[in-house]
Parts: C-alpha cells; sequence; structure tokens
C-alpha cells in the first residue's frame, strides 16, 4: 500500500524509488536516494529533520506565513468517540457502541473518514438512541437535574446545554427551536416521558451529533474555525468525546482564539479525563489487538491466560501513561524503557506458536520509522518452508533474503526483527538460549536526513538507536497528527507539521508536548471554506 | 491509504453508492406474496482457496449423469440430491488480483484494480433484493461468523456484499445484537406464533416523529455541505428511510410454524459463532424476515486458527503450504492437471492437505447443519445455497475454474442432483481465453432462478448468459 509522506512543491520527488520495495517516488530535500550509514546524529533537534520542519524554513520562506490547512473530509463518530459522548452527555457507560460496525483504518488508526454509513450503522444507531433514552428517562432526576419530565422549563435548559455540547460545540438557533418545538409538541401529545424520550433521541440521531459539523468563520480560503467548533475538536482528539461546560465556556470567552490559548486549553484537558485516548492512542499504534485477539496456542501457552493479556496489555498502556505524563521523558525514553519488547507489543506481533521476525520488523519499520511496506507480490508464496532439524527460525526467514522478489521489502523488516529473536510468542525472554539477536536497521526509505541504519544487538541496542534518531521523532510526530486529526495528512497540513515539530523539539519530544502541538497548529483550527454543492476541495 | 486513493473511494461513492440504496425504499409487495414462489437466495462465503483434488466432485464412471463427492463434502453427502457441483468457471473479474480483489468480485463480477480500495460493483443479492420486492421485512439480511483472530477492521477483505461501487454493507456479527433486534415480536423458542406485539410506550409514533425530525434537520443541512460531505450526509438519510419503512410496514409474512426467536449461544469462538449465525439465518428464513441472505465465515485471507481441531498454524499459512497447482501437472507445463495428481507428487504435502481438509470438512459440516436447519423446517425446497470462495488454489491465489457448490431447490426452478462442468482451460492457468466462462453467468443465473430480470451482470464484457443446465425444465 502506498503512503507519501507529506508532499511539498519545494521537496525534490525522485524520478523513481531505486529500490523496489514501497514503488514509491521518495522525497528527500537533497535529490537524491540516500545513503544508509551510521552517523551519529546530534541530537539537539535543530538539525535535520526536518522533512518536515525545515522544508519551508529553508527552501520555502513565506509559504507558512499565513494559516494553511487540509481540508477535512465529513468525520463520523468512531465507537470509541460515541461510547465516550453518551457517558459525558448521559451518563450512559454501557458502551453501546461495541456492537457498532468496526471502523477501517485510515493512516494506521481507526477512522469513519470517507466510507459512507451502511444502513446496519443507522439500525444500530437507532436501536442505540432508543435504549439510551429509555435508560435515561428511568433515572431522570438524577441523569439530568430536572424534577421530573414533566419539568418543562428545566427540560428546555437541560436540553439546550446538552444538545450544544453533544453536537461538538455549535448548536445553531434553528436546531435548538427544532429539537424543543419537537419535544413540547411530544410532550402534549403523547405524553411527558414521550417528549423526553423524542427530544434525547433526537439529540442521540442528529447528524450534528454523528458526524463532526464544522463551517468555520465566514470567507473564502482558509477560514478559522469558530471557537465553539475548537472546542469541539479538542474534546475529539483529546478525549475522544463532546466538550464539557467549561471548554465550551472557553470558547465563548475568546480563550481559543489563538494558538496559545488553544494550547493552554490543551493542557489542562490532558489530565486523567485524557487517559482513554493515551491508550486508545497506544494499543492502535503497537497494532495491539482485542484481549481475544491476542490469544496464542493454548496447548503451547497454557499459562497466556485472559486475565494475563489483560494485565499485559494493561501495562503497556501504563508504560505509554506514565512517560506521556512526565515532562521530563520523551519518545526517545519511551523506546529506552522498552515500549517495543513489552509482552503485549511483542505477542501481538507473533504467530500462535512461532516468533515472526518480520512482523516485528515491520512493526518498528511502520510505526516507528514511518516507512512503508508495499504488500507482497501476488504471486509472491508467503509461506517459508518448515524449519529442518537444526534450523532456526532465523534460518528459514534468511531465506527472504536469498530471494530478490522478497529481499526488496524483507530487507527492510526482518533484519530489525531478529533483535527480538529472544522474545517466544508471548513475549516472555528466553535469554541467550534463544539465538543470536544481532540485526539491521537499513536507511529508511523515505526520510529527510537518513540518521539512521546499522547493525546492533538485541532491543535494548536497538532502542538506543531509535531513540537518537531524528526520523523516529517525527514519524511519532507524524502519528501524533494523524490519530488527533483522525485522518492522514495532506499538503495543506505540512505548515502545521512543520509547527507542531518545533514545539515538539522545544518541549523535550514529551508525548503530551506532541498532541499538544498538532492541536494548536494552524490545520487543527483552520479550515477550507465550504462551498455549498460544490467540490470539498 | 494514499490520498489519491481516498479521493477516488470518494468519488465512487459520490458516482454510484447513493443511487444504489434509493431501490430500497421500496414500494408494495410484489410477486412474493405467491406462496408457491417463495424462494430464498443465501450466499455462502469460506476463505482462503481449496486444494482442488479434494473439493467438487468426479463424473461417476459407471452411472452416466452420476457424481460422487469429494472428501471435502462429504459431511453434505445426505443432500446430495438436493446439490449442483459448479465446476470450471473463471473469477476474471478479480483480474489477477488475491484476497481482497478475490472476495470484493465474487457476488459482484465487477472489475477491480487489485488496488486494495473497496468493490467496484453491487453484489447480485443486492441486486435481486432491490427487485423481487418481496414485501418481508428486510430487503436482505448479512451474517459473519467471525473468529478471534479475524482482523476486526473493516477493509476489502471483510466484505463481500455491496449495495454499489465502493459501498460495502456491513454484516452482523454480534447474533445477540441481531436476534433483539431482528426478531422483535416474533414468540419465544418453543413458543407458538402470533400476531407481533404491539410496540410499548408510544414507541411507533414517537420514531414517527423522529424520523421526521432527522429528516428536516437533515434537509436543512445538507444544502450547506460541499459535494463529497453531501454523500455522507445523504447516505444517513437513506439510511433512516430505510429503517423507516422497515419499522413502519412491519412487512409481509410467510413465516413457517417453527418461526421463533433464536436460541443463541455466544459469540467468542468461531464454532460458537458459526451455529449462532446459522440458527439467525435460518429462523430469519423460517419467520419470513427476507428473501435475500447472506452468511460470510471470517474473511478473506482469513487469519482463524482451527484450534479446537488442533492447529496451531493460521489457516491463511496452511492454505500457502498445500500444492501448487503448477506443481501437480503430469506434463508439465502443458498438461498441468490438479484435479488428478498422483500420490508421489503429494507425498511432501501431508500435512498442509491434511490441515486444509480438517478446515473444509469442519466448514462443510457446518454448512450441513444449515441445510438441515432449513430442512427441518420444510423450506431448503425454497432456497438456493450458494456457496463460494475468494479464490480457487490457495496455494497460488489464483481464480481459475472456481467451483461453486449450490443446495436447495428454489422452489423448483433450479435443477438439482447434478455436475455441471463446463470447459475449462487448457492448459491449466490460462482461464482469461474467451473459452472459459466467467463466473458472472453464475451470477445471472442467480439473479434468473430467483426471478430477477437480469440478463448481464457485473462487468458486460465477461457475460455470456445464464448456465442453463442449472434451470428446472
Amino acid at each position: 500500500m502506498k503512503t507519501r509522506r507529506l508532499t511539498w512543491v519545494g521537496w525534490v520527488l525522485t524520478a523513481g524509488c531505486a529500490m523496489a520495495c514501497g514503488s514509491q517516488p521518495v522525497a528527500r530535500r537533497d535529490g537524491t536516494t540516500g545513503g544508509g550509514d551510521t552517523a551519529t546524529i546530534p541530537d539537539d533537534g535543530t538539525r535535520g529533520t526536518p522533512l518536515i520542519a525545515k522544508g519551508q524554513a529553508d527552501t520555502q520562506a513565506g509559504i507558512c506565513a499565513s494559516p494553511t490547512a487540509g481540508t477535512p473530509p465529513l468525520r463520523r463518530l468512531s465507537r470509541i468517540e460515541y461510547d465516550n459522548s453518551v457517558a459525558a452527555l448521559f451518563g450512559d457507560t454501557t458502551q453501546p457502541a461495541n456492537d457498532f460496525v468496526p471502523e477501517a483504518k485510515v493512516a494506521g488508526f481507526n477512522s469513519n473518514v470517507g466510507l459512507p454509513v451502511s444502513d446496519h450503522d443507522v439500525t444500530q444507531y437507532l436501536d442505540a438512541a432508543e435504549t439510551i433514552a429509555k435508560n435515561l428517562v428511568g433515572k431522570f432526576q438524577a441523569s439530568t437535574g430536572c424534577s421530573s419530565t414533566a419539568d418543562t422549563a428545566c427540560i428546555d435548559g437541560w436540553l439546550t446545554k446538552t444538545a450544544r455540547r453533544a453536537f461538538h460545540g455549535t448548536l445553531p438557533d434553528e436546531e435548538k427551536t427544532q429539537i424543543l418545538d419537537d419535544y413540547h409538541a411530544a410532550a402534549k401529545d403523547l405524553g411527558a416521558d414521550a417528549g423526553a424520550t423524542l427530544a434525547i433521541e433526537s439529540i442521540l440521531v442528529s447528524p450534528r451529533f454523528l458526524y463532526v459539523v464544522e463551517m468555520g468563520q465566514d470567507g473564502g480560503g482558509i477560514v478559522p474555525l469558530r471557537p465553539s467548533e475548537i472546542a469541539g475538536r479538542l474534546a475529539l482528539s483529546l478525549w475522544r468525546s463532546v466538550p464539557d461546560a467549561p471548554l465550551l465556556a472557553a470558547a465563548d470567552g475568546g480563550r481559543l482564539d489563538d494558538a496559545a490559548g488553544v494550547a493552554a486549553q490543551a493542557r489542562l484537558m490532558l489530565d486523567s479525563r485524557a487517559d482513554g485516548v493515551l491508550a486508545d492512542f497506544v494499543t492502535q499504534w503497537m497494532e495491539i489487538p482485542s484481549v481475544e485477539g491476542l490469544a496464542k496456542d493454548n496447548s503451547k501457552f497454557p499459562d497466556f491466560t485472559t486475565p494475563v493479556r489483560t494485565g499485559l496489555i494493561q501495562q503497556t498502556v501504563e508504560l505509554f501513561r506514565t512517560t506521556a505524563r512526565d515532562p521530563a521523558k520523551g519518545i526517545g525514553d519511551l523506546l529506552n524503557l522498552g515500549i517495543l519488547t513489552q509482552p503485549a507489543v511483542i505477542a501481538a506481533h507473533s504467530h500462535p506458536v512461532d516468533i515472526s521476525p518480520t512482523l516485528r520488523g515491520k512493526l518498528v519499520r511502520t510505526k516507528v520509522i514511518c516507512d512503508n511496506i508495499a504488500p507482497p507480490p501476488p504471486d509472491a508464496n508467503p509461506m517459508l518452508p518448515t524449519a529442518a532439524a537444526g534450523q532456526s527460525t532465523q534460518d528459514v526467514i534468511a531465506q527472504h533474503a536469498k530471494e530478490p522478489k522478497c529481499a526488496a521489502c524483507h530487507q527492510y523488516m526482518d533484519p530489525i526483527g531478529y533483535g527480538f529473536n529472544h522474545f517466544d510468542a508471548i513475549g516472555k525472554d528466553l535469554g541467550a538460549s534463544a539465538g543470536s539477536e544481532d540485526g539491521e536497521v537499513k536507511a529508511p526509505m523515505a526520510a529527510g536526513v537518513d540518521d539512521l541504519g546499522g547493525k546492533f544487538t538485541g532491543p535494548i541496542a536497538l532502542a538506543a538507536m531509535l531513540s537518537k534518531s531524528n526520523d523516529v521523532k517525527e514519524c511519532f510526530q507524524m502519528q501524533m497528527l494523524r490519530y488527533a486529526l483522525g485522518r492522514e495528512e495532506v499538503t495543506g497540513d505540512a505548515c502545521s507539521a512543520a509547527q507542531a515539530w518545533q514545539q515538539f523539539v522545544a518541549g523535550g519530544y514529551n508525548v503530551k508536548e506532541a498532541l499538544i502541538a498538532v492541536v494548536s497548529s494552524d490545520t487543527f483550527r483552520h479550515r477550507t471554506s465550504i462551498a455549498a454543492g460544490g467540490a470539498c476541495q | 491509504m494514499s490520498r489519491l486513493r481516498l479521493e477516488r473511494r470518494r468519488f465512487l461513492r459520490a458516482v454510484g453508492a447513493t443511487a444504489a440504496t434509493i431501490p430500497f425504499l421500496r414500494a408494495l409487495p410484489g410477486w412474493g406474496a405467491d406462496p408457491a414462489s417463495k424462494r430464498y437466495l443465501i450466499l455462502l462465503f469460506t476463505p482462503n482457496g481449496v486444494v482442488r483434488h479434494l473439493f467438487g466432485a468426479d463424473p461417476s464412471t459407471t452411472v452416466p449423469g452420476d457424481f460422487t463427492l469429494r472428501p471435502w463434502l462429504d459431511p453434505l453427502k445426505d443432500y446430495k440430491q438436493k446439490m449442483v457441483i459448479v465446476d470450471g468457471l473463471a473469477n476474471k473479474a478479480a483480474n489477477g488480483g488475491t484476497h481482497g480483489p478475490g472476495i470484493s468480485t465474487l457476488w459482484s463480477g465487477a472489475g477491480v484494480a487489485g488496488d486494495g480500495s473497496y468493490g467496484r460493483g453491487i453484489s447480485i443479492d443486492q441486486a435481486i433484493a432491490t427487485q423481487i420486492n418481496a414485501g418481508t421485512k428486510y430487503p436482505s439480511l448479512e451474517f459473519r461468523a467471525r473468529s478471534p483472530q479475524d482482523y476486526e477492521n473493516k477493509s476489502e477483505e471483510s466484505r463481500m456484499i455491496y449495495t454499489g461501487p465502493g459501498a460495502p454493507k456491513d454484516p452482523w456479527e454480534n447474533a445477540a445484537t441481531a436476534a433483539n433486534q431482528l426478531f422483535v415480536g416474533l414468540p419465544a423458542a418453543g413458543g407458538t406464533m402470533t400476531a407481533p406485539k404491539p410496540a410499548a410506550n408510544n414507541q411507533i409514533e414517537i420514531r414517527k416523529r423522529l424520523f421526521s425530525h432527522v429528516d428536516g434537520e437533515l434537509g436543512r443541512l445538507t444544502p450547506k455541505m460541499c459535494t463529497e460531505d453531501r454523500v455522507q450526509l445523504d447516505a444517513l438519510r437513506d439510511g433512516f428511510h430505510q429503517l423507516n419503512a422497515q419499522l413502519m410496514t412491519g412487512g409481509t409474512s410467510q413465516a413457517v410454524a417453527s418461526c421463533s426467536q433464536p436460541t443463541l449461544m455466544g459469540t467468542k469462538t468461531l464454532p460458537v459463532a458459526s451455529r449462532d449465525m446459522i440458527e439467525l439465518l435460518a429462523m430469519s428464513v423460517a419467520c419470513d424476515l427476507t428473501r435475500v441472505l447472506s452468511l460470510q465465515y471470517s474473511a478473506a485471507r482469513s487469519p482463524a486458527v482451527f484450534d479446537w481441531l488442533g492447529h496451531t498454524t493460521d489457516h491463511h499459512s496452511i492454505s500457502h503450504t498445500s500444492p501448487q497447482p503448477h506443481d501437480l501437472g503430469t506434463t508439465l507445463p502443458a498438461k498441468s492437471d490438479p484435479e488428478h495428481p498422483t500420490p508421489a507428487q503429494l507425498a511432501s504435502y501431508t500435512v498442509p492437505i491434511k490441515q486444509m481438509t480438517d478446515i473444509n470438512v469442519w466448514y462443510a459440516t457446518e454448512i450441513a447443519a444449515l441445510v438441515k436447519r432449513l430442512s427441518d423446517f420444510g423450506i431448503l425446497d425454497n432456497c438456493i445455497i450458494c456457496w463460494g470462495n475468494e479464490l480457487d488454489n490457495g496455494s497460488n491465489h489464483d481464480h481459475f475454474d472456481q467451483k461453486f457448490v449450490l443446495i436447495g431447490g428454489g422452489g423448483g426452478k433450479l435443477k438439482t442432483n447434478q455436475y455441471v462442468q463446463l470447459p475449462v482451460a487448457f492448459p491449466y492457468g490460462q482461464y482469461m481465453e474467451p473459452g472459459v466462462r466467467a463466473h458472472n453467468d453464475l451470477l445471472v443465473t442467480l439473479g434468473q432462478l430467483m426471478g430477477a430480470k437480469i440478463d448481464k451482470f457485473g462487468d458486460a464484457a465477461l457475460n455470456t448468459g445464464p448456465i442453463s443446465q442449472l434451470f428446472a425444465t
């Protein structure tokens, strides 16, 4: 699958790819396809990277002087966003979206961008709305603060507040009027409970709840989002939920009008309420499946039970959270603290019985280095022969290197994976008895400075190498951008990626700072103006 | 996913998806009201291809016209007289692609570029559903039995039913939710059929007002949006319209006496999910909830691990270790014939062949359980089950001359108890030749057997007309 790093008019696109793998023009500022020598890169954030950061500063001065932004496709709530939102709005913690249709992977993260709802989605939206409304009416006072469903004046106020939050910050007057009018009419015709039920359901099936509708401020070209819309985006990106009253008050009070204000607000929001987002990010980034999906062959690993797997996933989440929250720690620390050898991460990149250098190497290559690996050609036999007596898995995998068609891509994955050879399929460290863990990182296919590459022995040395690389740090910033925006990056995001990178550097490559940098960037706070009835771009 | 691809998807949706869903806004019951013509189409999918010489049938050497089932179909032997094995159709629309293009063209016959995006055309079941207008509660129902190892995300490989280009239809994956939502008002298991219970607490009236409210809101919002975003909102509006039609009419029903709420076990493993989905599907037929159904096992490139059969390797990996068709040729390359390998040729494949056999015999056993359920309900003869796969030879990712298994009776329209051998490519593998029929012809046949007016389906150039042998005279 092709993934293009940010393209930018000033970047030099090589005419073709020297390597068969990726089959993709590689953006390099110096116009070469890069070398692979290991270099000692000063970790001062000023040299190099620059794939994003210095592109404009060096060669495109002026282009980022006024805000630029990508055009956001209409974003539909994901399952986690739906569940968090109904918990925040109605106190409903039953996670009704568990059964909703799963999202697609967009740039590596779950997203509903691009695919229209199916009738199945709509059926489930209605069913969830009816169930939530029924539960709420059953405990009305506790949930709404209104004495009963007959307390119309109180309900009017509650509905208005709730609808604005549910609609991601924005409640146009005509929609407010319609909700209240329909509520009053139903209460009068069908009774107080039915009226309240309709009102709650009408919020839950509204396109303004299920989608994030952002009109932006008046004007043409790139326009700022309305402060309420920024509040909606912040809540979605940092909480995967809807805004609360203080956040909307910040919007109304002019405190989200500039980048500094948004950054300050984001900092406030990234407290324990962001626990879920950090867990969601790290499990998707490290490709950790559900507890069931992480299961291995029970006869070989009888101790790898559901509680054990649950605990191991939690362990990875906690490592990520504590590192993210420590202002003195950055992405390099996360690698050196062993995120890649977390048992949940290793197990997720293993077969039911056997280890997989390929899957492990691919994780590092695609998720940590942001290189792209094309799928095997259609006529490839993806299976390796069974290991003969005395052969290690590595010996068998090594056959990839002998077949040029395989080697084109596998040279970028397998040798990295060899560094994890001491870890079995459930992530247990078997030590030296498991053979060699000599590996090699080939220089990135698409990168700015080529400050990565070389031989290493074992995951600690690998982490040390990765943690020093600006390519790796830049990749992490890009993953954050994709996750926060809920879409793949486009050219219009380039200036913002550069802004975010500089902030990330200034913030010591801290995970939390990476998020704050993205949400205070121009592309997060702006959009292209909408041409009603015209093309979206 | 590249930006380019996203753009293309959005474009495809802009031109196709909405138009395809409109016919679901159905009018009054059509011909389906006549019990004699009550027919059900059930599309079945199992993944990762086959080992040819073990799947399908052989012509009898003694009785002209008769045939024997090969080992993988042994679990279905009691129903041999209700079966048709169709051999020799190439999936040309898959255009040499692998798993994803295989599944996304299986029921659509609409060519793909092989670039990993979703299928390019409506699938035959959906085309039939829009035409036959049977007046049932649902135009169609889709079920999927998932294994714990299945990739959770929505992707080309996990979808086989399409309402239009780039518009996959999502199947029910949670049996309990499906049972709760689809079988509302029907009697509990063991109970007797009664009139549906009236909805509680003004529910119908509230729904009516809710649909009206959201319709008005979409009517105000959509014109403010740009084109691609309008497509999204139009799909939502179509969905609500369709749901409204379902909920408000309730549909006509010719349920059999056994119709009841399905009895389920849970969905955590593939064996349990399979039986639950079979129960849902069979009961949907018994209750006449729809005439067009499908059941998808796992997904294309299935990573399911059949641990209850003692396997530790996933199905996809196993499939690739089974023999390559060109390894089985007797006089390579001119006469390669994977239908009749010699024991010597198979000697080095003992383990994967046994494992592929375990898996596919298990699948056939599950399908036999579905067939038995339908038979016990007395409605098997009204059904046409069509069982397909995203590949022909699993080891080779190809779509040479795929075998399809049909079971049922189609209300007397389907000519059963036969092995239909269509001309296959020679040398083996030259399946794009004009002399080899594309599986589009089977899709057209299914449409006509179900009473739809369909002369061509999928890519027009791949059609040569229905398969005449499949029609009872």
